[in-house]
């Protein structure tokens, strides 16, 4: 477990509380379970496994995103968090490197008080990290908000996100924090974007410090 | 991906552990896993982990018109599914033969059973009525998921609260939690699906099976029982029994864990309520636990032995050992009463220690090379020796007559052997005033005595694992005679520490190996 009450200056610039524990199942190759302040998603990955001859690629590996709300049928807006987070890894795990496989990344929701999306890539980020799988990079992904007032909110939970005008969620790689894949609802100028994203790429590298601090402490017992 | 099945090989071993009595994972025949239960932030959201199985409940309702046969009932609907991540051989979308059968057994348990108070969910009789649906998801497969969804399902039944509604006669107000207290919903009480594997035609039963259980298993039965030891369903997947007096059996087993399991049930409730009550932060997060690192840890060993059993039998072998009395495991296992032959440990050098029979050691002055070894120490404590025998009685109390010869005859009896039989509190505490007496000014002595008898108590801790048998395992240790010296005689205290430790270590390494010996050979004909 991990504790992360951001350190950054100014009150709105805190990410919430962020916890993590890895290798939480026993099937999956790699799991992990994340909270971020009451948010949670747990992440199960299996890979490299035998893909079906409808989906192989000759060249890469497969990558599947699975993403499950907690009651009923995935609905539309599931649909659209699961090819997110199909894309997102994607461009992350070294497919190359498991030609004619499949790496299945399935996450599901447990808790939702804002910002599920961005917690469900961590979560899957950090149950590829357990898996052992190559990565050309890491993600970590950043929620925020923009208020009817026009000002920026990181990390907001659900009370602060009825009085949103705009979410945008980003998720950033760590080598040159660059933007992997973004994901906004509602209207924003141009400008408030780009705070937007100036400010998450800041608040990512918490994260990043993160996964290190996770890596440090699992990698004696990771092998 | 298929389903990878387990090979006949893994099957045959553990069928063989079972007509012995033993379990893969160390658990008895009745033993259950242990159950965590944790609710999350909204009401009627819990996970439950039933050792590695883990499921995760959420109710939620909406308003239904009522079926026009029950127009006064409200409804519940159980759903059932496995998650991809669950296991390498879901695939996600059309629900499994298994899934179906999950599900099927959990509405006969919960539905059928009337649990749920469906009067109370009408709200207009024949118009409005509440539809509570339970979503379960199963995120790890590792066994026995239908007991697993029961505890969850009823979990989050009784933890869920619907929002109050007021009916101004053509209008219906849904209160929002904010207006309104939220309803809890009302259960009669509470079945659970205890589940119970089946081998060898009724021979074993085991409560609980892990996933090689299950699947070697010829039937399982899934019993619903309620606190009130009633029966509320009843499901036989597999062969059927040869004889109805195993469905018996079960059913009464079942009886004592169902109420134990509602007992944690209403425990865990009673625990979330007070913390919402407290304003404490309630949710998810708790099943994150501080500083856990799963990664080859203890418990997702699958293979594990009953340390329970092995306590018992070496506090049998302590008893014995007492009395004097020594067991010996023959090839088949079965424990032989036998006289232990005499044995003694000679030391040869520094750090270095020999067994050897009495008879032997009396004829060992043929071995010369242990002789050359021990010139340098017979020089040492020649003079020492003669003290000893002259003047100290306390060397050669605890000697019998014979050896007491042995050492007046050769040379090499310079190293006394002082027998300090571990269990025997009696011994030591007999050399303790002895010493004593030898020696008032020096409490050094004395210390010496009690740091052995301390580090062999700690020794016996350990063996409560390992187990001593057999032979040559007497615990005997030898004390140089300079250890035990005369007044006349006295080394620096430096030199006496050095000493000191050079007595234990020849002890630990003598003990260790045999110790270690003994536990293995134990193991490998009891542990199967």
């Amino acid at each position: 477990m991990a504790d992360m009450s951001g350190q950054a200056s100014g009150e709105d610039h805190k990410l919430r509380p962020f916890y993590c524990e890895l290798n939480v199942l026993s099937r999956p190759d790699g799991s992990a379970i994340v909270t971020q302040g009451e948010t949670a998603a747990i992440a199960g990955v299996y890979g490299p496994i035998e893909v079906k001859p409808n989906k192989i690629h000759i060249e890469k590996a497969t990558v599947e995103g699975i993403y499950r709300p907690k009651s009923g049928l995935p609905c539309v807006s599931d649909r659209l968090c699961e090819t997110t987070l199909q894309n997102t890894f994607e461009a992350a795990v070294l497919t190359s490197q498991y030609p004619r496989t499949l790496i299945s990344i399935s996450v599901q929701e447990m808790q939702d008080s804002g910002g599920l999306l961005a917690c469900a890539i961590n979560a899957g980020c950090l149950a590829l990290m357990n898996s052992g799988l190559s990565m050309k990079f890491l993600v970590a992904a950043v929620h925020c908000m923009i208020n009817k007032t026009g000002e920026v909110i990181l990390d907001p939970d659900n009370k602060q996100l009825k009085d949103s005008c705009a979410s945008l969620m980003f998720a950033f790689d760590n080598v040159d924090k660059n933007i992997v894949s973004s994901s906004t609802h509602g209207r924003f100028t141009e400008a408030q974007y780009q705070e937007a994203l100036l400010r998450c790429r800041t608040a990512s590298t918490e994260i990043f410090q993160l996964y290190r601090d996770m890596v440090k402490k699992y990698a004696p017992t990771m092998g | 991906m298929k389903e990878t099945p387990y090979s006949n090989i893994e099957k045959n071993f553990l069928k063989t552990a079972l007509s012995e009595r033993k379990r893969l994972d160390g658990r008895s025949f009745d033993d259950r896993r242990s159950v965590r239960i944790n609710f999350g932030k909204e009401y009627g959201c819990c996970h439950v982990a039933l050792g590695d199985t883990r499921v995760l409940a959420q109710v939620s309702s909406e308003i239904q018109q009522p079926k026009s046969t029950r127009p006064n009932e409200g409804q519940v609907f159980v759903n059932v599914e496995f998650s991809p991540m669950s296991a390498e051989h879901v695939e996600p979308g059309k629900p499994s033969e298994a899934c179906v059968e999950v599900t099927r057994v959990l509405e006969k348990c919960i539905r059928e059973s009337k649990c749920v108070d469906l009067e109370s969910l009408c709200i207009i009789a024949e118009e409005k009525v509440w539809a509570l649906r339970v979503d379960l998801t199963v995120l790890n497969m590792e066994g026995n998921i239908v007991e697993c969804a029961s505890i969850a399902a009823l979990s989050a039944l009784a933890h869920f609260r619907r929002p109050d509604v007021t009916s101004t006669g053509d209008r219906l107000i849904i209160h929002d939690a904010s207006e309104k207290e939220p309803l809890q919903t009302a259960l009669h009480h509470f079945p659970i699906c205890l589940t119970y594997a089946i081998f060898n035609k009724g021979k074993q039963i085991v409560a609980d099976p892990t996933l090689i259980e299950e699947q070697t298993a010829e039937a399982s039965l899934s019993v619903g029982m309620n606190a009130y030891r009633e029966l509320c369903g009843l499901h036989l997947g597999g062969q059927a029994l040869s004889d109805h007096q195993s469905i018996l059996k079960i059913v009464q087993k079942a009886g004592a864990s169902a109420a134990e399991i509602v007992q944690l049930i209403k425990k865990a409730l009673a625990e979330d309520e007070e913390a919402r009550t407290k304003n404490e932060v309630v949710g998810l997060t708790a099943c994150i636990r501080a500083g856990r690192i799963t990664t080859l840890c203890d418990q997702r060993m699958k293979i594990k032995i009953n340390s329970q059993s092995i306590q018992e039998v070496a506090e049998n072998l302590i008893a014995q050992r007492q009395q004097n009395k020594h067991t010996k495991f023959d090839d088949e296992g079965n424990a032989v009463e036998f006289t232990p032959s005499e044995k003694i440990i000679v030391s040869i050098g520094e750090n270095s220690a020999e067994l050897q029979d009495v008879d032997d050691e009396m004829g060992g002055e043929t071995d010369e090379e242990m002789k050359e070894d021990l010139s340098d120490n017979n020089e040492k404590n020649q003079s020492n020796e003669e003290d000893n025998d002259s003047d100290d009685p306390t060397c050669v109390v605890h000697l019998p007559a014979n050896r007491r010869e042995t050492i007046k005859n050769q040379p090499r009896a310079s190293v006394i052997q002082t027998k300090i039989t571990t269990k025997n509190q009696q011994r030591t505490s007999k050399i303790e005033p002895e010493i004593t007496t030898i020696d008032d000014s020096d409490d050094d002595e004395l210390e010496v005595v009690q740091e052995l008898t301390k580090e062999e108590k700690e020794r016996m801790k350990k063996v409560e694992t390992l187990v001593l048998d057999d032979s040559e395992e007497e615990e005997t240790t030898t004390l140089t005679a300079g250890e035990i010296e005369t007044p006349t005689n006295n080394p620096t205290p430096d030199s006496k520490k050095k000493k000191k430790n050079k007595n234990k270590n020849k002890k630990k390494g003598e003990s260790g190996r045999s110790q270690d010996s003994n536990a293995r050979q134990w193991y490998s004909k009891n542990a199967w």
